[in-house]
């Protein structure tokens, strides 16, 4: 049996991934070394303090608790946003309320970091006061320089949804970099936190 | 490749050098953060690709007509 | 196919081969011809500043305490901002934009046969970006205090605490000016991968897609994956200078040493962020003037691959005598030597390309000819630096400064030249003067070697970095060290005059060269498929791909080239 070998016009590939989408991954990898250097600091500095000075005895203790339940919040943000890109799969009208729910949440958690910063910086727990508060605040307020931009694209991409003009491609970025936002506060709660 | 765990145990920390001191919370905290640094991108990286790799593959199967052929369905 | 189909999720305005106005182009461009060459013109005026700052302190060393022209006297607050400087623009002003964004904005599109980058905003952006950092770094030499003075590899203590390197705003600008430049190319090098896996002509497989693009790209990842801890450790540092944290201050529980961490995980990938594109673009030279195939295509790539992927695992060499474990320093220096074979593995692969080819030596060719040759120098150099014990003894010599001026200068320049020298028909639609090409090409190497070669004696014989005055120390102010000093700074100024040439070359040609044809060289790729110089929306026609970059004289042909886009 012979093979039979057609010449054809080579065909356009399918990009395996829309360009948005694909631009979000790259910068998602460069934001996550960020904050793995951030964390590699926080690891090496906190090596340098002798067992049990670390937070200093003397500093405010963080609230464990608080922050747990605003950690829970953003995971279900997080799940929410995805059952979203589910939902608008199958009509814009569909994905309104759980995005809604999901931005909300996000707002939520960043607005709780919010009052507990206040709380601690009137406790005495500032950047310059040790070690320990210049990390604190440096990593939680890098994660919040990420998810505050991050809700106010949510936000915008809500609005264009309800006026029908939001682009699947667009969405499912702003999804990504959510996702990212939300998966990367575990790992810094657990560093930071506990 | 092998021979790198033995060398890393046959070398012991210069006592002489200041600022390592022979070991300690510090250093180790050194080892294992070169560690995580070095492989963290090389893992993103690799999961990436690897995502790709599988992505084209689902594709170039999906594509090939050879082997998937309709199977004549068998007669009763 | 229109072009609608080709690029559903390109820009919006208008994509036929209009003449744009002169806003258009140079000002506020979307094009990524016009961005490319806004980055080039840039590291060409920064490669002069940086080149001046050179001048300037190597006087200094060759005739100590004399009144420099051009310049005048050079304290040493002066030689400390001078050297800090040279180094910081050369890499980060210099061989960044041009090698990655300059060639990457101007080849990837038009090598990929689209018609331009997905996202041609934010590559705008990107640029504008760039430009403030430059603006920032060059304003920063002249604020009250002085420019930063601190080495470019900037390290705490003295780059942290203004009492000890007094310079409170040159050192924050400095720092300011490195992280803006990190997000122009953090933007810059989404938009390359992106561009490259999303909008390759039909039939571009991978194996089909040109070494320099690939070159680019992978560097790009390599720049994406390493700039965060370094961006971290800024914010740190910014933090420690301007408000008072005590991240690297250890008398505040800080920890100096973490700086060097953060800075070398990003600093030693970042050699290989701008080596992948110099040895790219000889890659496409070397098979187009030797009429051959490039030898192992794939072997070339998966070269670059694992240097990649090496070059995260050998940073730590460049902190071996600042106190990391020594059970580390034995890894490291095993990684270090390891990273030595891909490179010279790819570097051979050239090398067999020539065998056999019938070479022509046109300017290009005798760059990347000179690039190998340089190049390899740089890297056996670099094997006595990568082992620890010998490291103990070279650290902070002449013989680290002439090491990497081997392996900058071939990819800044001689890289940069042969590239240049390469596409500068379909650039500016010209071709450049091939005599003075070769005047220009045999002066540089000639005085470059000149300049670098002395520097691993002086190295050996134990001169320090960073010393201001060496009449000072009668080990090293010896009559003998100081002639070599002296000759190194008279190779110096040769080079230097030997770049006006190129400039004037560079500039004249522009105007009145001689008109390029579409296709100079008689090479294969899609960019040269299109007009010289191409116009807005790159390609007349858009191309299929038939078959790999490289196909040349191929037999039973009857030329002795056959373009990626001609049907069979």
């Amino acid at each position: 049996m012979s093979t039979l070998r057609l010449v054809r016009e080579p065909k356009k590939s399918e990009p395996i991934l829309p360009n948005a989408v694909l631009g979000t991954l790259f910068f998602i990898i460069a934001e996550s070394m960020l904050f793995a250097g951030f964390i590699s600091g926080y690891i090496v500095v906190e090596a340098n303090y002798p067992p049990g000075m670390w937070p200093p005895p003397e500093q405010p203790r963080l609230p464990i608790e608080v922050t747990a339940v605003t950690t829970t919040m953003l995971l279900a943000s997080g799940v929410l946003l995805w059952w979203a890109g589910r939902r608008f799969r199958e009509s814009a009208d569909a994905a309104k309320s759980p995005m809604g729910l999901a931005v909300l949440l996000g707002a939520l958690f960043v607005g709780v970091q919010g009052v507990e910063w206040v709380q601690l910086i009137g406790e005495g727990l500032t950047l310059t006061s040790s070690s320990f508060g210049g990390f604190f605040y440096v990593i939680v307020g890098a994660h919040a320089m990420h998810a505050m931009p991050a809700i106010v694209i949510l936000l915008r991409q809500r609005q264009r949804m309800l006026r029908g003009e939001l682009k699947p491609d667009a969405f499912a970025a702003a999804r990504l970099f959510w996702y990212f936002v939300v998966l990367v506060w575990p790992v810094l709660y657990w560093t930071v936190y506990l | 490749m092998a021979l790198l765990p033995v060398l890393m145990m046959l070398s012991t920390p210069a006592l002489a050098c200041p600022v390592c001191g022979g070991g300690g919370a510090n250093a180790q905290a050194y080892i294992d953060t070169m560690i995580f640094l070095s492989a963290l991108p090389l893992l993103l990286l690799g999961g990436v690709a690897f995502f790709f790799w599988w992505k084209t593959m689902r594709v170039t199967v999906d594509e090939e007509p050879s082997g998937r052929l309709p199977q004549a369905r068998p007669q009763p | 196919m229109s072009e609608a189909a080709v690029h559903p999720d390109g820009h919006e305005h208008d994509h036929h081969d209009h003449e744009m106005t002169f806003v258009e182009k140079w000002i506020f461009p979307l094009d990524h011809k016009y961005i490319g060459k806004q980055y080039l013109f840039t590291g060409m005026v920064m490669a002069l500043f940086g080149g001046f700052l050179a001048y300037a302190f190597r006087m200094q060393l060759a005739w100590p305490g004399t009144d420099i022209p051009l310049f005048g006297h050079m304290s040493p607050a002066e030689y400390n901002a001078a050297v800090t400087n040279h180094g910081t623009i050369m890499i980060f002003w210099v061989a960044m934009p041009v090698l990655i964004a300059a060639f990457g904005n101007f080849l990837i599109p038009l090598m990929v046969g689209a018609d331009d980058m997905v996202f041609p905003r934010l590559n705008r952006l990107s640029y504008q970006v760039f430009l403030l950092s430059a603006i920032v770094i060059v304003a920063s030499l002249f604020v009250p205090g002085g420019g930063f003075g601190g080495a470019w590899t900037a390290y705490p203590p003295l780059s942290a605490v203004a009492a000890y390197n007094l310079t409170p705003q040159g050192s924050t600008m400095w720092l300011l000016a490195v992280a803006l430049e990190f997000i122009a190319f953090l933007i810059g090098g989404i938009n390359f991968i992106t561009t490259a896996m999303n909008s390759r002509a039909p039939g571009m497989t991978w194996e089909k897609v040109p070494m320099v693009v690939w070159m680019i790209c992978i560097a790009s990842i390599l720049f994406m994956a390493s700039v965060g801890p370094l961006m971290a450790g800024a914010v740190m540092l910014l933090f420690d200078q301007t408000i008072g944290t005590g991240f690297f201050d250890p008398a505040r529980g800080g920890d100096p040493i973490l700086w060097q961490h953060l800075f070398w995980f990003f600093g030693h990938p970042e050699v290989y962020v701008v080596l992948l594109p110099a040895t790219g673009m000889v890659a496409e030279i070397v098979p187009t003037f030797a009429r051959k195939k490039l030898f192992g295509y794939k072997t070339v790539l998966f070269t670059a691959i694992g240097t990649g992927v090496l070059s995260f695992f050998v940073w730590a060499h460049h902190q071996f005598i600042a106190g990391i474990d020594p059970r580390m320093a034995n890894v490291f220096t095993i990684t270090t030597v390891l990273i030595s074979i891909p490179i010279a593995e790819m570097m051979f692969l050239y090398i067999a390309t020539l065998y056999g080819g019938s070479i022509r030596f046109t300017t290009p060719m005798l760059w990347a000819l000179g690039f190998i040759f340089a190049f390899l120098i740089g890297g056996v150099t670099g094997i006595p630096l990568g082992a620890s014990g010998a490291d103990i003894y070279f650290h902070d010599s002449y013989f680290v400064i002439a090491h990497f001026h081997f392996t900058f200068f071939p990819i800044a320049f001689i890289g940069t030249f042969a590239g240049l020298t390469y596409w500068y028909p379909k650039m500016f639609g010209r071709m450049m003067n091939e005599t003075l090409g070769k005047i220009h090409f045999w002066g540089t190497m000639i005085s470059f070697h000149c300049l670098f070669i002395p520097m691993f004696v002086l190295g050996l014989a134990g001169q320090h970095r960073r010393i201001y005055d060496f009449t000072n120390f009668p080990e090293l102010g010896v009559p003998f060290l100081q002639d070599i000093r002296v000759f190194c700074t008279s190779a110096l100024l040769v080079l230097l005059a030997f770049q006006f040439v190129f400039l004037y070359n560079f500039i004249v040609s522009m105007f009145r060269g001689e008109k390029a044809s579409e296709n100079p060289w008689n090479a294969n790729t899609l960019e040269w498929a299109t007009p010289s110089p191409p116009g807005h929306g790159n390609f007349k026609e858009f191309p299929n791909v038939y078959r790999g970059p490289y196909e040349y004289s191929v037999p039973d042909r009857e030329s002795d080239f056959w373009p990626q886009h001609h049907p069979a």
